[in-house]
Formats: structure tokens, C-alpha cells, sequence
């Protein structure tokens, strides 16, 4: 519409124009290396935004954990000093047979075992090592072997038997 | 203003590399020349600017409505932006730049292109702008009024305006309306 106000030799002059062409000129290939880098980059540096807010997330999740769970100095280390249940000293927790004794010779102050209730073959003592892990020390001095599983061919001698628990 | 998806480059629905970088390719040798063109009225590292400009267009999210008015949107303000940073090293640029050849000629031209060119020259930047961007740039005289802040009707008269100069500088070369 604006066109109509124009004459005719500015029509001619614009379609001659027209017939021209402009002359500058883009650097075709330039331009789509440098779209192809910057996608790589966005690309790449959307990954690297991922997987530092993962590890981030984790950072802190495990730095939480860490410090709901740690365990404080009382719950860690036993306490001595408590008495049990049912037990009025620490003589009496230790089984009669497993009773240590001060030895007679005072001047080695050295302490003896009483050696009568000792296993007396490898397999009591592996039970007798089985009864310490799962159940406790207490347990195992608790532990009474039976006689009756005792074959006196295989027999192991009571101080190997002892040398053999003290080393494990 | 409803805007579509970009079909360059979409980076949450990105076709092929392959159709984005041919659909980029045939945009560049389609509107490049002109953008060039249209950035040398106003600044002198015209390539660079368009350059930028598509650059700028394929990091968009979305396609703009009109492609060619949005190019030479951002063609416009990168240009200026680069004249209002150097003006100093433009204004001395500015005579260098002179004997660049702006237009080429076609088979079926009528018109000298040098001559052409020297006349564009001789008239005021916004003149330039208005007649680059209308006959090269096929922009409407709306979306040139939007380009240079002013009214469609403004800018169809500055162009009329325009046209008369260069006719009175072309002088003899015009071709005669017979």
C-alpha cells in the first residue's frame, strides 16, 4: 500500500537495486565449528553441573551420616567400673575351673592356670574358640567340654592345647 | 507474542546435528549477505557482528516469529554496541572501509555496482539502513519501523526519501522508465 505513493522511475530504481546483490560475506564454515564447540559446551558443562550436584548430594549425605552416627567415647570403650546383674565382684563371673591363680612362686609373680579342666583334643578347641568369638569370653569360660566325645588315642597333650589357644 | 520451537538447534529436542547444521548452513548463505550488508552501514567488523548474531540464534530455546526481522534486530544492536565501545577506532576505520565493495552485480543489472555503492555512501546511516534493510534485507516497512524505533509510515518515507537521493547521485546511470 505504502508502495502506490511511490512513482515510477523509484519503482524502477528499486527493482533495479534490487537486482543487485550484496556483496559481504559470512564465514560459512567458521560459524559452524564455532556452533558445533558451543553446544559441546553447554553439553558438556550441563554433565559437569549433573555430577557435581550428585557428588555434592553424597558429600553431605555421607558428612550427616557421619555425624548422626559416630559413636561417642562413652558407648565405645567398656565400662569396667558398672557391676553386672546377678554378680557382686569379678571373682565371681569367672568359672571356677578357668580360675586364674597367683602362682606359689612369689618371687616370678608369674600366673598360673589351673590345667585339670583344659580341652584336651584340637577339636574341643576350635569349639572352645567358636564358643569365644560368637559368644563372648565369658561364655567360654563358662564352656564345658564333654567327656564323652574324648577319644584317649587322639589325644593332644593339655600344655599343647594351651600354647595353641594362648597363640590364637 | 506466541513464539515457536527453534528448528536449528533445539536443546531439549535437538534434531540432527547433520539437518541443524545444514538448516544453519542454507540460513547463513540466505540472509548472511545482507546482514552483512546492513552491519557495514553501521559498523566496520560487519562479519563478526553477523557472526555473533548467529551465534546468538542458535542458543536461543526458541525460534523467534520472523527470523530475518530478529537477525537484524541483533545484527543492529551488536553493531551499535561495537560503535558506541570503539568509537574512536571506528571513526578512523571508517575511511578504510571506504573502498570495500558493498554490492555485487547480477547478469540481468542495470546498475554499475560500484556506483551503487558510492552513492549509498554519500547518504546519511539511517537512510542507508532503511534501503538496506528494505531491499536486501526484504523486511517489511513494519518490521523496519520496529528495527529502527520509529513508525512503518515514518520509515516508508524516509525510504521514499532515500530512494530520491540515491536516483539524484546515480544522476545519468539511473535506467529510464520507458
Amino acid at each position: 500500500m505504502n508502495d502506490v505513493s511511490m512513482n515510477s522511475e523509484l519503482l524502477d530504481l528499486e527493482s533495479s537495486l534490487k537486482g543487485l546483490s550484496a556483496a559481504g560475506n559470512v564465514n560459512r564454515d567458521e560459524l559452524l565449528f564455532e556452533a558445533g564447540r558451543r553446544s559441546a559446551n553447554h553439553r558438556a558443562t550441563s554433565l559437569n553441573r549433573f555430577w557435581k550436584g550428585v557428588s555434592t548430594a553424597l558429600a553431605l549425605t555421607l558428612a550427616g551420616q557421619s555425624f548422626v552416627f559416630w559413636p561417642s567415647d562413652d558407648k565405645q570403650l567398656a565400662d569396667d567400673n558398672s557391676p553386672r546383674a546377678g554378680s557382686t565382684s569379678r571373682e565371681d563371673e569367672i568359672p571356677p575351673d578357668y580360675k586364674i591363680k597367683p602362682a606359689n612362686d612369689s618371687t616370678m609373680n608369674t600366673l598360673q592356670v589351673n590345667q585339670e579342666n583344659l580341652p584336651t583334643r584340637r577339636s574341643e578347641l576350635l569349639q572352645l574358640r567358636r564358643v569365644a568369638l560368637t559368644q563372648g569370653l565369658d561364655a567360654a569360660f563358662s564352656y564345658k567340654p564333654e567327656k564323652n566325645d574324648l577319644p584317649s588315642g587322639s589325644q593332644a597333650t593339655r600344655q599343647e592345647l594351651l600354647r595353641e589357644l594362648l597363640g590364637s | 507474542m506466541g513464539r515457536r520451537r527453534l528448528s536449528i538447534v533445539n536443546r531439549r529436542n535437538e534434531p540432527s546435528p547433520a539437518g541443524s547444521a545444514r538448516l544453519l548452513a542454507e540460513l547463513v548463505d540466505r540472509q548472511g549477505p545482507a546482514l552483512v550488508l546492513y552491519a557495514r552501514q553501521i559498523c566496520n567488523e560487519p562479519e563478526d557482528v553477523v557472526q555473533e548474531a548467529f551465534l546468538k540464534f542458535i542458543e536461543q530455546p526458541a525460534s523467534p516469529d520472523n527470523v530475518t526481522a530478529w537477525l537484524f534486530h541483533v545484527v543492529r544492536n551488536r553493531a551499535l554496541d561495537r560503535v558506541r565501545s570503539s568509537r574512536r577506532r571506528t571513526n578512523r576505520h571508517r575511511e578504510v572501509a571506504g573502498s570495500e565493495q558493498w554490492l555485487t552485480v547480477n547478469l540481468d543489472s542495470q546498475l554499475d555496482a560500484a556506483t551503487v555503492t558510492d552513492s549509498l555512501k554519500e547518504l546519511d546511516v539511517d537512510l542507508r539502513e532503511i534501503i538496506t534493510a528494505r531491499i536486501w534485507g526484504e523486511l517489511s516497512f513494519e518490521q523496519i519501523g520496529d528495527l529502527l524505533g520509529t513508525s512503518s509510515s515514518t520509515a516508508h518515507r524516509r525510504y521514499v526519501e532515500g530512494l530520491e537521493l540515491l536516483r539524484n547521485k546515480l544522476g545519468a546511470t539511473c535506467p529510464k522508465n520507458e
